[in-house]
C-alpha cells in the first residue's frame, strides 16, 4: 500500500496538437505566437437545412494512408484524430510500439465533449431522410464515447488505465488532470492524455447557436470573430480538434533518457455546484487555488496564464475577476495572460489539452502567444496583464497554468514548470 | 459479378488485404478477418446486392464458405 501512495513528479515527454492549418506542433505554436487565426467560414447542412459560421475545421484527412482502411472502417473521426495526435505525441517521446503484451504500467486517460456524435447524427440521417432500415455493424464501436481511448489504448498497448472523461470544455484538461494523478501517485508510469472533438455536425452546431452563443463572421472577417476580452465579443468559435501529452513518471522518463519539455507539477479541480452555464468566479478560484497548493508554487512564481477565455460576455469577466481574487489585484496587475482561442476556436472536449500543450511550448520556448484581436480591452476584464499584438517574450519564466472552465461547473486547472533551467 | 469478386471487392473497401491473395481456399483468419470484420463484410455485401442474409449466415470460416452463401442471391444469367 505504501508503495501505491508515493508521490512521483511528473514530466511531459511528447506533445502534439492537430490544427487545420497543417504542420507539426511547433508550426502550431508558431501560428499561435504571431497570432495567425485558423479560424475560417465554415458552410454546413445541405438543401434542407444549413448555414455559415466561423469554424476551425478540417479539410478531408487522408486517414486511410495513416491508419489502414480496418481503423477507418471502425472509428468516428473523433477517434481517428485521437489517434493521429497520439502517434505524433508518440513519436516525439521517442516512445517505440511495444511488442508484446500490454503494458500494466502505462494507460490513457482522453477528454471528449461529443464522441462520437458525427456517427449519431450519420445513422439518424440515413433513417429518417434517406428512408435506410439498418445501420453498419461498427456503428457502436463508431459512436460509443470510449472509443478513441479504446484504440489508442489498442494502439500502443497501453494495459493499465483506460478512462475517458466527458466534462465538456473542460474533459481534457480533467483527463491530463486525472492521468497525472495516476503518475504522481505511483500507480502508473506512463499515460497519454489529450482529448478529441469534431463539433460542426448540423445539430450540434444549430443546439449552439439556440443558445446564441456563437461569434458571428462572414467570408472576410471569420478570421477574427473570436474576441477574448475585447468589449464588442460576441461568443465562441467552434472548432474540430485534437491535442496529446505523453506523461511520465520523471524517474521512467530519466530512465530511458526521453525528452522532457516539462513538469506537470499540479493539478486543480472543482465544482461551481452553482449553475449549469453561468460561470461562477468562486469556483474557478478554488481550482486555481488547489492547482498552486498541490504543484507547492507561490503566487509569485507564476508568470503565465492560458486562460479558458471562451470570448462570452460574461464568462472572460468572470475569469478575469477570479484571477485577481485567486493572485490578489497586485499580483494579477502584473501576471501575463492570455486567451488562444482567438486563434484555435474552441475544441470543446479536445481545447484543454490543445491549450496545455501550447502552455506548455510557451514555458519551454519563453515565449507568450497573445490574446489575438485584442485591439481593445473590455474595461470588466481589466487588471491582468493582458498579452496583446505580438508574443511577449519570456526568458525567465519558471511555471504556468491552464484554465479550462466548462459548462456544468466543473473547473481544472494545470500547472506546468520549466525543466530545462 | 461473381461471388468471388463481390467478396474480394468488399475486403478491398474495408480492410487493407490484398484482393488478389483472396481465393476460395483461403481462411478467413488467415487472411486476417475476425469475426468483427467479417460481420461489417457480410453487412457491405448485403447493401451492395440489396439482399439480407440475417443470421443464416452461420460462421463461415473460408472464402468458399462464404461464396456458397452468397451464391443463391446471385442472378442466374451470370
Amino acid at each position: 500500500m505504501a508503495e501505491s501512495r508515493r508521490q512521483s513528479r511528473v514530466v511531459v515527454t511528447g506533445l502534439s496538437i492537430l490544427d487545420p492549418l497543417g504542420g507539426d506542433t511547433n508550426a502550431v505554436f508558431e501560428r499561435a505566437a504571431a497570432g495567425q487565426s485558423s479560424v475560417r467560414l465554415f458552410r454546413y447542412g445541405d438543401e434542407t437545412i444549413g448555414g455559415c459560421t466561423p469554424a476551425v475545421y478540417f479539410a478531408p484527412i487522408d486517414f486511410e494512408t495513416r491508419l489502414g482502411k480496418a481503423t477507418c472502417r471502425s472509428t468516428d473521426p473523433f477517434a481517428r484524430l485521437a489517434l493521429l495526435a497520439t502517434d505524433e505525441a508518440w513519436q516525439q517521446a521517442q516512445l517505440t510500439r511495444p511488442a508484446k503484451e500490454p503494458d500494466p504500467r502505462a494507460g490513457v486517460h482522453w477528454g471528449t465533449a461529443l464522441g462520437g456524435i458525427n456517427t449519431f447524427e450519420n445513422g439518424y440521417r440515413a433513417f429518417w431522410k434517406e428512408g435506410r432500415k439498418r445501420l453498419s455493424p461498427m456503428s457502436v464501436v463508431m459512436g460509443m464515447n470510449n472509443a478513441a481511448a479504446s484504440q489508442i489504448g489498442i494502439r500502443y498497448g497501453l494495459g493499465g488505465r483506460s478512462v475517458t472523461h466527458s466534462v465538456a470544455c473542460a474533459s481534457a484538461a480533467i483527463a491530463i488532470g486525472e492521468a497525472y494523478e495516476r503518475i504522481r501517485d505511483g500507480e502508473m508510469d506512463l499515460m497519454v492524455a489529450g482529448g478529441s472533438d469534431l463539433p460542426l455536425g448540423v445539430g450540434v452546431l444549430r443546439a449552439w447557436d439556440a443558445m446564441h452563443m456563437l461569434a458571428p463572421g462572414d467570408e472576410g472577417s471569420a478570421h477574427g470573430a473570436c474576441r477574448p476580452f475585447h468589449p464588442d465579443r460576441r461568443g465562441l468559435v467552434l472548432a474540430e480538434g485534437a491535442a496529446c501529452l505523453v506523461l511520465e513518471s520523471l524517474e521512467h522518463a530519466q530512465r530511458r533518457g526521453a525528452p522532457i519539455l516539462a513538469e506537470l507539477a499540479g493539478y486543480g479541480a472543482s465544482n461551481d455546484a452553482n449553475h449549469v452555464v453561468r460561470p461562477d468566479q468562486r469556483g474557478q478560484v478554488r481550482a486555481i487555488q488547489a492547482a498552486l497548493t498541490d504543484a507547492k508554487l507561490a503566487h509569485d512564481a507564476i508568470g503565465y496564464i492560458n486562460a479558458h477565455g471562451t470570448a462570452t460576455t460574461e464568462g472572460d469577466a468572470i475569469e478575469v475577476r477570479a484571477i485577481r481574487e485567486a493572485f490578489g489585484d497586485t499580483r494579477a496587475e502584473r501576471l501575463p495572460v492570455s486567451a488562444t482561442k482567438a486563434v484555435h476556436g474552441h475544441a470543446m472536449g479536445a481545447t484543454g489539452a490543445i491549450e496545455a500543450a501550447l502552455t506548455v511550448l510557451a514555458l519551454q520556448q519563453g515565449k507568450l502567444p497573445p490574446t489575438a484581436h485584442l485591439d481593445r480591452l473590455d474595461p470588466a476584464c481589466e487588471g491582468v496583464d493582458h498579452v496583446r499584438h505580438e508574443a511577449r517574450p519570456a526568458p525567465d519564466i519558471r511555471a504556468a497554468l491552464s484554465n479550462s472552465f466548462a459548462f456544468g461547473g466543473s473547473n481544472a486547472v494545470l500547472a506546468f514548470t520549466r525543466t530545462d533551467a | 459479378m461473381q461471388a468471388l469478386e463481390l467478396i474480394r471487392t468488399g475486403i478491398a473497401e474495408n480492410t487493407d488485404i490484398n484482393p488478389a491473395a483472396v481465393a476460395p481456399a483461403s481462411r478467413l483468419d488467415e487472411l486476417g478477418i475476425d469475426s468483427f470484420t467479417l460481420l461489417e463484410l457480410i453487412f457491405t455485401l448485403e447493401e451492395r446486392m440489396e439482399i439480407e442474409l440475417g443470421s443464416d449466415v452461420g460462421t463461415p470460416e473460408t472464402v468458399q464458405d462464404l461464396i456458397d452463401i452468397l451464391q443463391p442471391h446471385l442472378p442466374t444469367d451470370g
